[in-house]
């Protein structure tokens, strides 16, 4: 499992590895480049030693790295090259168990402080994974948790991010509250999507904006003193920023969408930077996907790295980073082979004849791309997008509601906190029948779209998430922070929210589907591992579902959910890489698809939707394709333009 | 080289209902997408020229309801290209009522999508104009 990544022999090692900061950066530092890893480990999987999306690390001593595998609801530790030391945890509420587990980060004693998000709450062990307290519970109160995700461990103070409740809160190592300060919005003080989290030697505090794309710092006292950063793939800045870390007098980002790490000085200059896109399908060896976690050794020799969509860690001698070779490839967004893949074909005539239209969203763009299904090849009809706030913009978009019969698309969008209203038109005269540009029609603030009160639901937490437009025009809009469905109309005038049942067991909803004939909808509970039937009112009519390995109905991490003509429950599991297919009760019937790139293989499927005559749509978002099924998993279709190269292309 | 510039003029498609329409004064008008408003605009300098600042006088009438509290963005981008202005306009309201967008600027020929924003009470429509520049 593990790999060397450095041939040189480990006294030359250890003299590259010299923390010490060179006073200048060449522009090959400066600009974009690749730098080998020194080590890299992790696979995915559910045994010791492997990973199912860890998203944080950090590194304690003897350069032991403590992972936050977070699929897998557990801490791992290994060396620095990736030997497998220990592990505790596992999926539960108990004291020393996890749901989702994200930050973490080793306090100046050695404890081990987990972000236990799925349990809003904090955890903290020794470095042998023995329990010693924990703090927090759900709620918007100081002091109380909405999915805590990032924190970092400064001398005698925690800092803990929130994801659902977009604020920052400063507690003794103890957990004793010292201070909260932040909110939703935009200016200095507010964020729209907090991430990452560090600390620098003066107790300046910085945090990473994946919504704004900036990082803002703090004073210790919560005050904003410096913002930066803004949308973009040329050096300084940024696209989707998770974890921070401060070494050195530098901070470290990790630059998810990027796919690299940048470094800043404290005033937010412009260092230098590494790590490219895989060229590749999972290609590492210093190449970067998505990186999230990031972490420094103590001695300032490693810098290590978490990427949860290729279930592994890479580490680098700093040293090392300072030996880069420039790349000529070309931006991430213009790279054949990065990217949601356009059909290459040349459309079919088609006119005016029935549609039968998909719409998928481009994350990393971020983008909507529409597709018609009716022709027998699948055909692209238009993409609309960008990264910003303006009408036709997107910012974190997170649920789609395709409107077949007037050909529009409701876009809700995390970032933006807004829902936005697209039109493709129609067009005869083209080859598609449809016009190539997309039309904005409105956008609805969720501020003002929703009221200002609502039984079970605290405004601060409002996540939109999934959505879902049933047969008589009703919108349904998920709001994952609150586990709720609001209800609207077309015009998005407000009608109603559904909550579920009070039981006190974990709930996070995160994907929503609607019957065919809008008598049921199917909401897939992520933290509670099941699938929740309601009926057109409300009322929860069933349930079934039990966390397991992915087989067989159980649910190792469920992503999306769709339902057929015939009333067949679709599910996607993002950890097993393939699809389950239930009866309208829940009756496990069959299950396709295992990790790979091979047609009818996945990785890491996301959304799902059935189109049609019950053609199975899957996202299947690590392989940048779409693929379509029949209802028994047989392989119809996939749509993308593939053209990844066979061979590894990283400079030798 | 100014005069150059300016001989080339503007050419503004009217690509059937919702994309504008003239009116007998020169101005174009044109309902939201969404129906809630009709804009209708006039460009200073008329036509609009290629690759120099232009202005706009412009009014929004709500359909139904009242106009105040309005809010309006302009804007405008070449779909094709995938890029927009490279300058952001200023809007200001007048005193009749009616808008003006300073600091317009076209800077290729081609087709552009011009945008007015209009926001009110939380929820936001957009009117737009294709405009081929040649």
């Amino acid at each position: 499992m593990k790999t060397p990544r450095n041939p040189l022999p480990a006294a030359l090692f250890l003299l590259l590895a010299s923390p010490a900061a060179p006073q200048g950066y060449s522009p090959e530092e400066r600009g974009s480049n690749w730098v080998r890893s020194t080590y890299q480990f992790g696979a995915p999987g559910t045994a010791p030693g492997q990973l199912l999306e860890p998203r944080a690390v950090d590194v304690g001593r003897d350069n032991a790295v403590y992972v936050s595998d977070t699929g897998n609801h557990r801490v791992q530790v290994f060396a620095i090259d990736g030997k497998f030391l220990s592990g505790w945890g596992g999926a539960g509420t108990a004291e020393g168990k996890f749901l989702f587990p994200w930050g973490i980060a080793r306090g100046p004693e050695g404890e081990i402080f987990v972000a236990d998000a799925g349990n809003h709450r904090i955890q903290v062990f020794d470095e042998k994974g023995a329990f010693l307290r924990a703090w927090g519970r759900s709620g918007v109160q100081p002091g109380e948790f909405s999915s805590p995700r990032w924190l970092a461990v400064a001398k005698e103070r925690v800092i803990v991010v929130e994801s659902d409740h977009p604020r920052i809160q400063i507690f003794t190592r103890k957990g004793e509250l010292i201070r909260t300060f932040g909110g939703p919005g935009d200016g200095p003080g507010r964020f729209r999507e907090p991430t990452g989290v560090a600390v620098d030697e003066q107790g300046g505090i910085y945090v990473a904006d994946a919504g704004a794309h900036q990082i803002q710092k703090f004073d210790g006292e919560g005050k904003p003193l410096i913002q930066w950063g803004s949308w973009g793939s040329p050096p300084a800045l940024l696209s989707g920023p998770a974890g921070l870390a401060y070494g050195d007098g530098k901070l470290y980002v990790a630059d998810g969408g990027n796919h690299r790490v940048q470094v800043f000085d404290p005033s937010g200059a412009f260092l230098y930077q590494w790590g490219r896109h895989p060229a590749f399908a999972h290609e590492g060896s210093g190449r970067l996907h998505f990186p999230s976690g990031i972490a420094l050794s103590p001695s300032g020799g490693f810098t290590v790295l978490c990427e949860p969509l290729e279930h592994r860690v890479q580490a680098f001698g700093n040293g090392s980073a300072r030996v880069v070779r420039p790349m000529n490839d070309l931006p991430w967004w213009d790279s054949l082979h990065a990217r949601f893949h356009l059909s290459p074909r040349k459309p079919e005539p088609h006119g005016d004849k029935p549609a039968i239209l998909v719409a998928m969203r481009e994350t990393d763009a971020p983008a909507v791309l529409f597709f018609d299904l009716e022709p027998k090849l699948p055909a692209f009809l238009a993409r609309a997008g960008g990264a910003g706030k303006r009408m036709g913009e997107f910012g974190s978009p997170a649920g789609l509601a395709l409107d077949s019969a007037l050909g529009r698309l409701y876009v809700c969008e995390r970032a933006n906190r807004r829902v936005q209203l697209l039109e493709l038109p129609r067009d005869p005269k083209t080859p598609t029948g449809f016009a190539p540009n997309v039309r904005v029609i409105s956008a609805w603030d969720l501020a003002s779209a929703l009221p200002a009160s609502i039984e079970g639901v605290f405004p601060e937490r409002v996540q939109p998430g999934a959505m879902a437009l049933d047969p008589s025009g009703t919108l349904y809009l998920l709001d994952e922070g609150n586990s709720a469905i609001h209800q609207f109309d077309r015009r998005m005038k407000y009608l109603r929210t559904i909550r579920p049942p009070k039981s006190g067991d974990p709930c996070r909803w995160i994907d929503l589907a609607i019957a065919p004939d809008g008598a049921s909808l199917y909401v897939l509970d992520r933290d509670g591992a099941k699938i929740v039937a309601l009926d057109r009112d409300g009322a929860v009519t069933g349930s079934w579902g039990t966390r397991g390995s992915g087989e067989n109905g159980e649910f190792l991490l469920p992503a999306g959910i769709g339902v057929g003509q015939d009333g067949s429950v679709y599910v996607s599991d993002s950890g097993a890489h393939r699809i389950l297919r239930f009866d309208a009760r829940g009756k496990f019937l069959s299950m396709w698809g295992s990790f790979g790139r091979d047609p009818g293989h996945f990785y890491s499927p996301r959304g799902i939707v059935v189109a049609g005559r019950d053609r199975i749509v899957v996202d299947d978002a690590g392989n940048h394709r779409g693929q379509i099924f029949d209802r028994d998993g047989k392989l119809v279709e996939l749509f993308h333009k593939g053209g990844v190269p066979a061979q590894p292309v990283s400079p030798k | 080289m100014m005069n150059l510039v300016r001989a080339f003029t503007l050419a503004l498609a009217v690509a059937g209902a919702g994309c504008g329409s003239e009116a007998p004064s020169g101005k174009r008008q044109v309902d939201s997408n969404g129906g809630g408003y009709t804009v209708m605009f006039e460009p200073t300098p008329n036509p609009i020229p290629m690759n120099d600042v232009f202005d706009l006088r412009f009014t929004v009438a709500p359909k139904s309801g009242p106009s105040q509290g309005l809010s309006v963005q302009v804007d405008a981008r070449m779909p094709a290209h995938g890029h927009g202005m490279n300058r952001v306009p200023k809007v200001t309201a007048q005193a009749d009522g009616s808008y003006k967008a300073e600091g317009m600027l076209f800077h290729m020929p081609g087709h552009w999508e011009l945008y007015f924003d209009i926001a009110q009470a939380g929820k936001t429509e957009r009117a737009q104009f294709d405009v081929d520049l040649k």
